[in-house]
């Protein structure tokens, strides 16, 4: 009887390989079925951007508006804003602004009550060809506006007190003109002072009023700081994903018939 | 029939038989095994690396709210309200899993809802007075928030 010994072999080798046809394909399989998970969402977001150009955009409407009405011009504001919600619709956002009241700032960085007392109102200045500070309220610290050279010493200091006076310090011998108006507003033009300095306020988180500064800095640039009434803004931006709500406070240009009493 | 002990062939038909079942069966269920073993570990490995992928967009996305809450905030302003949708998908690797935001440890933790589960931990930073309310969501159908909130400065996930 012939010995059939081929037949055994065969299976076997028939089972290992179907044994590795099924690894190899595992293999391959996983590699598909897992990285369709890997899709995720990604790209950066441009809601910041978005709103900042928006506050930016609308202050700018705002300032002008004022300039021209200082009841603001609410025919103008309402054509800004019916604009602006075209622009941004195109790129998918839906936005609204509302304004509130009109309002006096405090002498602070931001013009809020919480912002910063202490601050540098301008850096590095040459020449102050025009200055105005007219103070609305006061309740009772030492409010001072100074100049402060590069080893911080002042060089001319204008404070106003509790009899409500503006007391001055080497200030007539700093300007060529100096002109207090009534016991809450004052001018000043043209000052003299050769040296570098900057221009700082002490105290300014109990005082409301406004104030402008104008003339050219160190590099010959010129710069006109000002802040005369300020008014909050709401802005809503909505996307398909993000909303947001923010309460602004825009400063509007000073108006000089503010003193007028 | 071939006698089963006193033959001289060597080769029994139905042993041969026996034989070569047992050892296909034998091998079959070891590959099957280190098949579900390759499964579970790829499972593992594409849960971790899914993971630091959504971890990580939910830490940048906490890190732009708090950047856009701080320089509101810095111009005097206030943020009123936030809502910044996160995109969750309901299932990574087939297995449920859930969110946690940990405040005292200020890390964003994924974990899967499997026997053996897998965790993956990162850190977020915020730079402003908000903070991030701790708490565990379990993923589902709905759409996920971040959300602000003005009254107590906490950013939620929900």
């Amino acid at each position: 009887m012939q010995i059939f010994d081929e037949d055994g072999q065969l299976l076997l080798a028939a089972a290992f390989s179907i044994a590795i046809l099924v690894l190899v394909s595992t293999v391959l399989l996983n590699s598909i079925i897992f990285t369709s998970n890997i899709a995720a969402e990604s790209g950066s977001d441009t809601m910041i951007y978005k709103n900042n150009n928006l506050i930016q955009a609308t202050t700018n409407a705002y300032q002008n508006a004022y300039e021209h009405d200082i009841g603001l011009n609410q025919t103008y504001l309402s054509d800004f804003e019916s604009n602006l919600k075209r622009m941004y619709a195109q790129e998918g956002y839906l936005i609204s602004t509302r304004q509130h009241d009109i309002f006096t700032p405090y002498f602070t960085e931001t013009g809020m009550p919480g912002g910063a007392g202490d601050w540098i109102v301008v850096k590095n200045v040459k020449t102050v060809k025009n200055m105005v500070f007219e103070i609305e309220s006061f309740d009772g610290t030492d409010f001072e506006v100074k100049a402060l050279d590069s080893n911080n010493n002042s060089i001319w200091s204008i404070s106003y007190s509790y009899d409500g006076s503006f007391e001055l310090d080497n200030v007539d011998e700093s300007f060529d003109n100096v002109d207090e108006i009534g016991n809450s507003t004052i001018r000043l033009s043209n000052g003299n002072d050769p040296s570098v300095h900057n221009i700082v306020i002490r105290n300014g988180s109990q005082v409301t009023g406004y104030y402008l500064i104008e003339g050219t800095l160190d590099n010959s640039v010129e710069y006109h700081e000002q802040r005369g009434k300020m008014i909050n803004v709401t802005f809503n931006i909505n996307s398909a994903r993000h909303s947001t709500s923010t309460t602004i406070p825009i400063s509007l240009p000073f108006n000089y018939s503010n003193n007028e009493a | 029939m071939k006698k089963l002990v006193n033959d001289e062939n060597a080769v029994s038909v139905s042993v041969g038989y026996i034989l070569t079942f047992a050892i296909t069966a034998l091998v079959i269920v070891l590959i099957m095994g280190s098949f579900f073993m390759l499964v579970e570990q790829t499972e593992n490995r594409v849960s971790y690396d899914e993971y630091k992928v959504y971890a990580n967009l939910i830490s940048n996305q906490i890190s732009e709210m708090d950047r856009f809450i701080y320089s509101i905030e810095s111009q005097g302003g206030a943020v009123n309200s936030m809502e910044y949708e996160v995109k969750l998908p309901l299932t990574i690797a087939g297995n449920y899993y859930t969110v946690e935001l940990c405040n005292s440890s200020e890390e964003i933790i994924f974990t899967s809802q499997t026997p053996t589960s897998t965790q993956f931990r990162t850190p977020y930073s915020i730079n402003s007075n908000t903070e991030i309310a701790s708490g565990i969501i379990y993923v589902s159908h709905k759409n996920h928030y971040l959300i602000y909130d003005n009254e107590t400065k906490m950013i939620i996930l929900e």
